[in-house]
């Protein structure tokens, strides 16, 4: 009845696709419930088929001005299905193998995918907020998961105290922002912040600040940004391994959205702070505490995390060189293109996804150090083969969709002409091909301990570490196609309302 | 600028002498003939049995949790109902037909009510709800 209703429907459908598994669950108690998963796919395949017939490059803004359906989200609710049905095709044969409340586990990963479709299009600070937490709490239910793990306990904990503190950072944030200007919606409070409407409080410079400050802070935990990563290591590692690679790839990606739509919108239009060289300050710092804590880890998970700490290091300073080449060029249209920093997002997804494929594969066979790959070579060439594609597309070697997303976020920096910290990024680059290729050097040039082979291909995970690898090497070698589906999508954000 | 927050804290004061003021009179008026029964700690009649610093049993937890579902319930259903009197007697703003705008919220309001009753069931299903002695079931149920 409401005309923009209709374009919740993405969302809809993984809600209702959740309750149902969990109906299911409640009536059935006796069927194989990894079947569920298969359901639980079904519904993140309908629900991008649902994206994808709705999906136009007009901008929808519903729900009163508090959901914002534009070609950005879409994008971004594209990716993150894709990274969802990957990870729930992984998770079959996972949770088969032993895991207690097989049916919530996929309800929870519908969940909370649902949360993060909302929280990349949410346009006012209740919605975030709300969505925010959604996100969270699902996050910590799913990373405690293995209850007789301590590890697995003590990593929940841990999220959760984060989570908690940082969500109240956020508030304090927010009610800055609302205090400022006496609206919740983003781009009301852009219009006031950009002297379009008299303010409460005239001279606002200094708190808007503290607002932006605050509200960095709490997306930074989620994204996990440099003092807010401590958490990350711990989490990646104690955590099931399919739930480390969401957190590593959706939620972060959800984060990244987030702070793009909420920075861009509501701190560039005609607002008078430039805040770039915060960022910039913190994007170097992300990057070196990312890369040089990877070199001493022998976890692999571990690794993959502070890895994750890295890469958000060059997205922020992609973001970085976005609002700088606006600045320089004294831009002043309605649309931002952050193709540069969704084109990495792609490429990370890929070969994050790629990277957790083979860890779960080769997880009960050689365990999450790295010394114990030794020898993968002999024992599976092909998995072997495969990580050190996507250790070769993490570090950023060119035939891999790796180096396309850091090539253009580096060209987005020369642009702006930030030659220091293209310098630096491409450094840190450097130094982060120690740590992937130690992985590599272990399966290719240590002996095995054990002749043991038996590694065990399920069916499910073999199919979406195929579509990872076609992906990370397809696109890596001819990226002309990928870019030009970007490019048509108009992957911008709109500023002004 | 008026400051909307004199009538809160007004309010806090008005609320503090509505208290103060009766406590104030009684002392003043009333008798004062205490007893030792009447100094006794006051448990709906009866004596106190023990001491009041006592350790909850942790399995009411769940419980707590099945109840804080309904009580968030109610504090949704409060707001709700008043916006729904005034919707359904004007209509907001982008419906079509706005004289269907209170069915569509009941809808709404049903959909939100479904969702926590499918919780409810959940976990009456999975026996949150039973004050069970059985060790090794509490600690399926708790993880202690």
């Amino acid at each position: 009845m409401n005309t923009g209703l209709i374009r919740l429907l993405p969302e809809l459908v993984l809600c209702f696709g959740a309750l149902l598994i969990i109906f299911i669950d409640i009536i059935y108690s006796d069927i194989k419930k990894y079947w569920l998963g298969f359901l639980a796919y079904g519904f993140t395949i309908i629900s991008f088929i649902c994206l994808f017939i709705l999906g136009s490059n007009k901008t929808w803004l519903i729900v009163q001005g508090s959901y914002a359906v534009d070609g950005f989200s879409i994008f971004c609710k594209a990716l993150l299905l894709i990274a969802g049905s990957v990870i729930i095709l992984f998770s079959i044969a996972y949770v088969y193998r032993g895991m207690e409340y097989k049916a919530e586990f996929f309800a929870l990963i519908l969940f909370s995918l649902m949360s993060m479709l909302v929280l990349v299009s949410s346009a006012d600070l209740i919605l975030i907020l709300l969505a925010f937490e959604f996100v969270s709490i699902s996050s910590y239910i799913l990373v405690g998961y293995h209850r007789d793990d301590m590890k697995s306990r003590e990593a929940s904990l841990k999220y959760f105290f984060y989570g908690a503190i940082s969500a109240a950072i956020l508030v304090m944030g927010f009610s800055f922002l609302y205090g400022l200007t006496g609206e919740t919606n983003i781009y009301l409070i852009a219009r006031a912040l950009g002297g379009k409407t008299q303010l409460l409080i005239p001279d606002y410079t200094l708190l808007a600040l503290l607002g932006l400050v605050l509200v960095g802070a709490g997306f930074g935990f989620k994204i996990g940004m440099f003092p807010f990563q401590m958490w990350i290591p711990d989490v990646y590692e104690g955590a099931p391994t399919p739930v480390t690679a969401f957190l590593s790839v959706a939620s972060k990606s959800a984060g990244v959205a987030l702070l793009l739509r909420f920075f861009f919108v509501v701190f560039t239009n005609n607002f008078s702070i430039n805040w770039s060289i915060i960022l910039l300050v913190i994007s170097i710092i992300t990057m070196f505490t990312g890369n040089l804590m990877a070199i001493s880890q022998n976890n692999i998970k571990r690794m993959l995390g502070y890895s994750s700490i890295a890469h958000v290091g060059y997205i922020l300073a992609g973001i970085v060189g976005i609002y700088h080449y606006k600045i320089t060029t004294g831009y002043t249209g309605a649309t931002f293109d952050v193709s540069p920093i969704l084109i990495y997002l792609t490429a990370y997804i890929y070969m994050n996804l790629g990277a957790f494929a083979v860890i779960i594969l080769s997880e009960d066979m050689t365990g999450d150090n790295i010394p114990s790959y030794a020898g993968m070579s002999q024992r599976s060439p092909l998995l072997a083969g495969m990580l050190t594609i996507f250790m070769l597309s993490l570090a950023g070697i060119p035939p891999t969709i790796g180096f396309i997303g850091k090539f253009f976020i580096f060209g987005e920096l020369v642009n702006a002409s930030h030659y220091l910290l293209v310098i630096l990024a491409v450094i840190n680059s450097i130094i982060s091909v120690y740590y992937y290729f130690r992985v590599v050097y272990f399966m290719y040039f240590v002996p095995p301990e054990t002749e043991k082979k038996g590694f065990s291909y399920s069916l499910l995970t073999m199919g979406a570490l195929w579509a990872c690898f076609a992906g990370t090497l397809f696109i890596g070698i001819s990226p002309n196609l990928f870019i030009e589906l970007a490019k048509k999508a108009l992957i911008g954000i709109d500023i002004i309302r | 600028m008026e400051n909307n927050y004199n009538i809160v804290f007004l309010f806090m004061l008005a609320g503090a002498a509505m208290g103060l003021v009766g406590m104030g009179l009684a002392t003043l008026i009333r008798p004062h003939r205490p007893n030792e029964l009447k100094l006794d700690t006051y448990e709906c009649g009866p004596k106190t049995v023990g001491k009041t610093w006592i350790q909850y049993n942790f399995r009411f937890y769940t419980y707590v949790l099945v109840f804080l579902l309904f009580d968030i319930e109610a504090v949704y259903l409060i707001p709700w109902a008043q916006a729904f009197k005034h919707i359904a007697r004007h209509g907001i703003g982008d419906f079509i037909f706005p004289e269907m705008a209170g069915l569509f919220i009941f809808t709404e309001m049903l959909v939100f009510l479904l969702i926590l009753i499918i919780g409810l069931i959940y976990a009456w299903k999975k026996g949150a709800l039973e004050w069970t002695k059985d060790h090794r079931k509490i600690k399926r149920m708790t993880g202690f």
